[in-house]
């Protein structure tokens, strides 16, 4: 640690930075473009300039070694001035695009010129004219007219995704942001890119035209599509969800998400989702009340379990769950001594940064909580082999992932088996139709809990979108099934649901809400 | 500009080990004091006389959401004598959010407090009936808490469910239990909240005893439509058309208070034209506020013709207010910084034409009522109420005027440019309805010719001031040019962001003194916005007024305190 | 300081006798002054120019100042779209969030235009806060009042309905928005 002296005040900040991360670490706020704290340093906006005393000209203060008994000045007249004609510059040829670029809002060069600039122009158009609306990749549209050349998208495909397909071509004030000839900006993370460009140059394709940013409600969130974890935030509003952007957690995604995760939400607010649930009546599916579905749920339970054979139950949870809606679940299994557990998982690939290859967020909190088969009960593939075979009273399937890990044939021959199979799903396809109770689930965005990601960490997520009134969670679902046939107080309240789960598994001693807070906890061994 | 060092210290003396804190910000005194000592505080500084506050202005809390103590009490007091102000504000837990009542100081802290209790939950200890005001006994929780969302709906109950509206039972004064043929029992009537002869949505529930009122329960709260709540969820600028509707027949002086409220929170002064143009709106709209007041009162006494003389003067002073900002009622005309829009084009003109006009219809409606028998005994000598008994109900503006109490703001504390102009203020000698009456017309015509000497002296200039972070680019500039479009759209977005702090700023409106509270914890919106407004004080004495006299003395009484349901209701 | 406080004058009292004599006076006064009225409203009819003050709408229309604000239209261009580029500023500075706009794209030179362009009539207060906040002059307040329905959807404005053609605007509203360009603030 060093001491340096900021506007007059000491402060004490880490010995091997630069200044730029230094100064923001310590509350100072110096407005930057190129900085970014993830990507090499640039130096190319001009932005960061302070003063150093001993130094003739202002510094950038990103590219400035921190020493002891630094005394460095952020408002000064000579600073402010340098910042004034920075802005000015990077102004005096950019389009009048505000009205209709997806940026305003929430775009850098909005915020430092309100901030730091002069407010009012010397300038007026007409400005550079230069390709907009430029198509360079199946996610992401470019409009040269906008960058500021500040190069973090180019860094960033050199240094993270290193696929090197953004470049600066030209020099000079002819310098151009270009995709080189045939390289389409497809990789994984492309869409990153529109998250760090600080201005509306880049822009994905999915937001584009959506909705101005300044409507937009932000809940801190889990990204839902793989085991990584990724740290989210659901943008939201009119109970519609509008993006989702990665949200900085150093010890998971640093500030990056890929890009199917990030377009993986639009099944959230679907219009089609199963909102009521339902029972068979003949062949046919009609809605019911919450309570007579319950009751029939837990009626098929209870008749298997007294014909003595708990082996006649198989239970599938889904690993889209919630650690709390996993726990009641094992509530469940203890309670009818059921054998056939399993949680079922996609598999897919991974690329060894975020993507990871089991495609559900609570895969490791299931088995953490215990969700096996246990006492020589069989796996997913023996449970569907068991129904197909008639030995299964009641099937109870939470999730469609069976849909997506066998053949079609395989496992609706073996739901057409059962005499009572119980569905809890988003959607009424795919296992809707074998269904003899089918009972709507919530998404992630519409719930509070939290998941633990492959690296066994633990981490909120909370309630983006309101489901309908009247919708039971799935957490209050088993929480009735269980009250149904054991006493005991089975309110579903997430936190205290949480509390009792850390008190029962070791691994989640001493963890509560709070202390998760925004960035989550490890589990203990 | 009073002293407020001298001030503090005097009040530093008086009660050194109850004050917690005083400061000084933008000219506004304030003693942080705790909550236990309020009573005797508040003693010290209505009795001593170098403080002499005898004018509760207003009660009101914020609710500081995450602090500990939570609520802040906050009390705005005026001295009539020294003409200085003050802010007492005391924090309570919301563990127990109790505290002293004023009511046996100041009578007019009854309403006030039953006003806080209702929208934070703040309870009164000593208050003689706390109940709510606005909302109905059913509601649950206590809106104006910042933990109390602004979406939430809750059913409106109606009569028969559990605690429907239930008035005090009467206190008999003895002289009053009359023998005879209709018994001892009191009839009760309610006059209301729809009433032909109130011009206001209110409800009064009279105990007659024949045709004399041994007991009156004024309702209010029939119009409430949660300004404040409205006012701290969105930005400072979205506020300006909400004051529109608080006294809807004079907008632009509800405007005009606001935003200087605002200006002087960002610390900045409106150039001179501007000042004169705010000048030249205000007392317009003081014109066609005491010509309804006038009009309704004629009607309501059953003399229509000079209804319709006033209220076609009062369409006269409208045109001229549509001239200026586009509408004639919702005026939303003035704006952080300055005004919508600078004066027309022939404004003078239409402005002289205009006068000429409502002068002679004045004249017309006065001539018509005041040596009329029947307006005469309905007005002379009612509803007498001593300028002591005016003061501790917290009564101001022409209603306290006409008792002979020489306060009106433009003339004790001078803002804008009213120091600069040549005018009268009118006093009465009996404080009657009479009085009452002839101080409003009085009132009307020294505006016309407040607004004419505006006229002749405005400067050129401009009207706004020359500030980018508060107002708007002009829109010429926004087309081309990159940092204006820039500004434009922040500006937009989250608004002017005054520094943190709080003010109180006042000004005459046409009732008395409309106060705005505001504190700002430095983003684009409010934290607090509280309208001091004269209607809710004034409405309160109507009970005491009436009582013990004549069931028809209720309409001119009501008329002459005008009431204006937006303003008393918010 | 150039104020001065006065006492108002009040009128003798009616004590009788006199009284008497004083409130026959006043009846007397009073149908003098409304028969003067009377008079002159006649003495107009008779000369064609009526002093009358009502107005017989919708026959007659008053004449508006340039600065009135009606309701909030959408300025049409001449190759009859819209101006707007639904920036959304209105829709974030509208108070009572009368407003609902959902933009998309167009090939056209500016990209972006509203897809869906809503103002609930029986919301809207008036205050013109959007054509302040509007950096294209695209919605405007125009001098049309009339937005009666015979339902509550009706009076939910449609972007074909909010249309008007820049020729209206440029004789009604227009020229009391440009009248701020030239101010001195301006330059």
């Amino acid at each position: 640690m060093v001491k340096i002296t900021v506007d007059g005040r000491e402060i004490e900040v880490a010995g091997d930075t630069m200044l730029l991360p230094a100064l923001i670490e310590a509350g100072i706020h110096v407005p930057h473009y190129c900085w970014h704290p993830k990507l090499s340093i640039d130096g190319s906006c001009r932005m960061c300039q302070v003063e150093v005393e001993g130094s003739p000209k202002l510094v950038i203060a990103c590219n400035t070694p921190v020493r002891e008994g630094m005394v460095v000045r952020t408002d000064s007249p000579r600073v402010i001035n340098a910042r004034r004609g920075v802005m000015e510059l990077l102004l005096v040829n950019h389009p009048i695009d505000c009205p209709i670029c997806d940026k305003a809002g929430e775009c850098l060069l909005q915020d430092y010129s309100y901030n730091f600039g002069t407010r009012q122009s010397r300038t007026e158009e007409p400005r550079r004219k230069l390709e907009k609306r430029k198509d360079i990749g199946p996610r992401m549209i470019l409009d040269q007219e906008r960058c500021i050349l500040c190069r973090r998208c180019v860094r960033f495909c050199r240094e993270i995704t290193k696929t090197n397909e953004l470049a600066v071509f030209n020099m000079g004030d002819r310098s151009v942001l270009d995709v080189l000839p045939d390289t389409p900006l497809a990789n994984d993370y492309s869409m990153n890119t529109a998250d760090i460009c600080p201005v509306g140059a880049l822009e994905t394709k999915d937001f584009h035209h959506k909705l101005r940013v300044w409507f937009l409600k932000k809940t801190p969130s889990v990204c839902p599509s793989c085991s990584n974890g990724c740290n989210i935030t659901i943008q939201h509003y009119r109970n519609q969800i509008w993006r989702l952007m990665p949200r900085r957690n150093d010890a998971v995604n640093d500030t990056w998400m890929c890009d199917h995760g990030r377009l993986n939400y639009a099944f959230a607010h679907d219009t089609e989702r199963l909102r009521l649930p339902m029972l068979r009546r003949g062949d046919k599916l009609e809605p019911c009340g919450w309570d007579d579905a319950v009751n029939r749920v837990t009626e098929a339970l209870r008749n298997a379990a007294k014909r003595g054979a708990p082996e006649r139950i198989a239970l599938l949870a889904s690993a889209h769950f919630t650690n709390e809606e996993l726990y009641l679940l094992g509530q469940l299994a203890r309670v009818l001594e059921l054998r056939h557990v399993d949680v079922p998982v996609v598999v897919g690939t991974g690329d060894g940064f975020l993507i990871q290859p089991e495609k559900a967020a609570n895969f490791t909190g299931a088995r953490e909580l215990g969700l096996a088969p246990r006492n020589g009960g069989r796996d997913v593939a023996g449970i569907l082999e068991l129904a197909r075979t008639g030995q299964l009273d009641v099937l109870y399937v939470c999730g469609a992932d069976i849909a997506r890990l066998f053949e079609t044939s395989v496992w609706q021959e073996a739901l057409r088996a059962v005499p009572t199979v119980v569905v809890q799903d988003l959607f009424t396809e795919p296992l809707g139709r074998f269904a003899h109770v089918l009972l709507p689930s919530l998404s992630w965005a519409e719930k509070s809990g939290t998941f633990t990601n492959r690296k066994r960490r633990v981490q909120q997520i909370h309630r983006a979108l309101d489901p309908p009134e009247g919708q039971l969670s799935d957490g209050e679902i088993f929480a009735r099934i269980l009250a149904q046939l054991v006493e005991g107080d089975w309110r579903f309240e997430p936190a205290a649901v949480f509390a009792k789960l850390c008190a029962e598994f070791p691994a989640f001693s001493g963890l509560s809400f709070t202390r998760l807070g925004l960035h989550g906890e490890q589990l203990g061994v | 500009m009073p002293n407020n060092d001298r001030l503090l210290s005097i009040i530093r003396g008086r009660c050194a080990e109850a004050v917690i804190r005083t400061d000084d910000y933008r000219g506004d005194a304030t003693v942080v004091i705790r909550p236990e000592r309020l009573l005797e505080i508040a003693r010290v500084l209505r009795d001593d006389r170098e403080l002499a506050f005898d004018l509760l202005l207003d009660v009101t809390c914020v609710d500081y959401l995450g602090q500990q103590p939570r609520f802040e009490l906050v009390y705005h007091f005026y001295s009539t004598r020294h003409r200085h102000r003050l802010r007492l504000k005391a924090r309570v837990p919301e563990s127990d959010p109790t505290i002293d009542s004023l009511v046996p100081l100041w009578v007019g802290a009854n309403w006030l407090e039953r006003e806080t209790y209702d929208m934070y939950g703040i309870c009164f200890r000593g208050h003689p009936d706390l109940r709510r005001i606005y909302l109905y006994e059913e509601f649950e929780g206590h809106p104006l808490r910042k933990d109390y969302p602004k979406e939430k709906r809750q059913p409106l109950i109606g009569p028969g469910s559990k605690g429907t509206y239930k008035p005090r039972p009467p206190e008999i004064p003895h002289a009053h239990r009359v023998e005879g043929m209709l018994g001892a029992e009191l009839m009760r009537v309610q006059l209301g909240p729809s009433h032909p002869a109130t011009h206001g949505t209110v409800r009064i529930v009279l105990d007659l005893d024949g045709e004399t009122i041994v007991n009156a329960d004024v309702e209010i709260g029939y119009l409430h439509r949660g300004f404040e709540k409205e006012c701290e969820s969105g930005f400072y600028y979205q506020a300006i058309p909400y004051t529109d509707r608080l006294n809807y027949s004079s907008a632009i002086l509800c405007n005009v208070g606001y935003c200087m409220a605002v200006e002087k929170l960002f610390g900045v002064e409106v150039p001179l034209r501007g000042q004169f143009v705010r000048v030249i709106g205000g007392e317009i709209s003081r014109i066609a506020d005491h010509l309804l007041c006038i009009g309704a009162t004629a009607l309501e006494l059953n003399a229509f013709t000079p209804f319709l003389y006033a209220l076609e003067a009062r369409e006269l002073a409208w045109d001229l207010i549509n001239a200026l900002c586009g509408a004639r009622v919702t005026s939303n005309f003035v704006r952080i910084g300055g005004v919508s829009a600078d004066l027309p084009e022939g404004f003078a003109e239409l402005c002289q034409q205009n006068f000429k006009r409502i002068l002679e219809l004045v004249a017309d409606a006065e001539g018509m009522l005041l040596e009329n028998p029947v307006f005469r005994a309905r007005m002379e000598g009612v509803s007498i109420m001593s300028p002591e008994r005016l003061i501790a109900y917290g009564v101001t503006g022409p209603l306290l005027r006409a008792a002979g109490v020489d306060l009106d703001l433009r003339r004790a504390e001078p803002y804008l440019i009213y120091d600069q102009l040549d005018f009268d203020v009118p006093l009465g000698s009996q404080g009657d309805n009479l009085d009452r009456f002839l101080v409003r017309l009085t009132e009307l015509r020294q505006s016309i010719r407040i607004v004419e000497q505006c006229l002749r002296l405005i400067p050129p200039g401009p009207v706004d001031v020359d500030d980018p972070a508060l107002r708007l680019p002009p829109k010429g500039r926004v087309f081309n040019r990159m940092e204006d479009m820039i500004n434009q759209f922040k500006l937009v977005t989250e608004g002017p962001k005054p520094p943190p702090g709080e003010v109180y700023f006042a000004i005459e409106s046409a009732n008395g003194e409309l106060g705005y509270y505001l504190v700002s914890d430095g983003t684009g919106k409010p934290y607090k916005c509280r309208a001091r407004t004269p209607s809710f004080s004034n409405t309160q004495p109507l009970a005491e007024m009436v009582r013990g006299r004549l069931l028809a003395d209720i309409v001119p009484t009501f008329d002459m305190i005008n009431m204006i349901g937006g303003e008393c209701d918010r | 300081m150039a104020t001065r406080t006065v006492t108002v004058q009040r009128p003798a009292p009616m004590d009788a006798p006199q009284g008497v004599v004083r409130s026959g006076a006043a009846v007397l006064k009073g149908m003098w002054i409304a028969s003067r009225h009377f008079w002159r409203n006649f003495w107009g009819f008779v000369r064609g120019k009526p002093t009358v003050f009502t107005v017989q709408y919708p026959e007659e229309r008053l004449q508006q100042p340039p600065a009135f604000r009606g309701m909030p239209v959408l300025v049409q261009m001449e190759n009859g779209k819209e101006r707007c580029v639904a920036c959304g500023l209105c829709e974030w500075a509208c108070p009572t969030d009368c407003i609902t706009i959902y933009p998309a794209e167009t090939d056209d030179e500016i990209e972006r235009y509203p897809r869906v362009f809503d103002i609930d009539m029986s919301r809207c207060m008036f205050c013109g806060l959007c054509e302040e906040a509007c950096p294209e002059e695209a919605i405007v307040m125009s001098h049309r009042v009339e937005i009666a329905a015979f339902s509550r959807r009706g009076t939910v404005w449609h972007k074909e309905d909010l249309l008007v053609p820049l020729r209206e605007l440029e004789t009604t509203r227009f020229p009391h928005i440009r009248r701020t360009y030239e101010s001195p603030a301006a330059e």
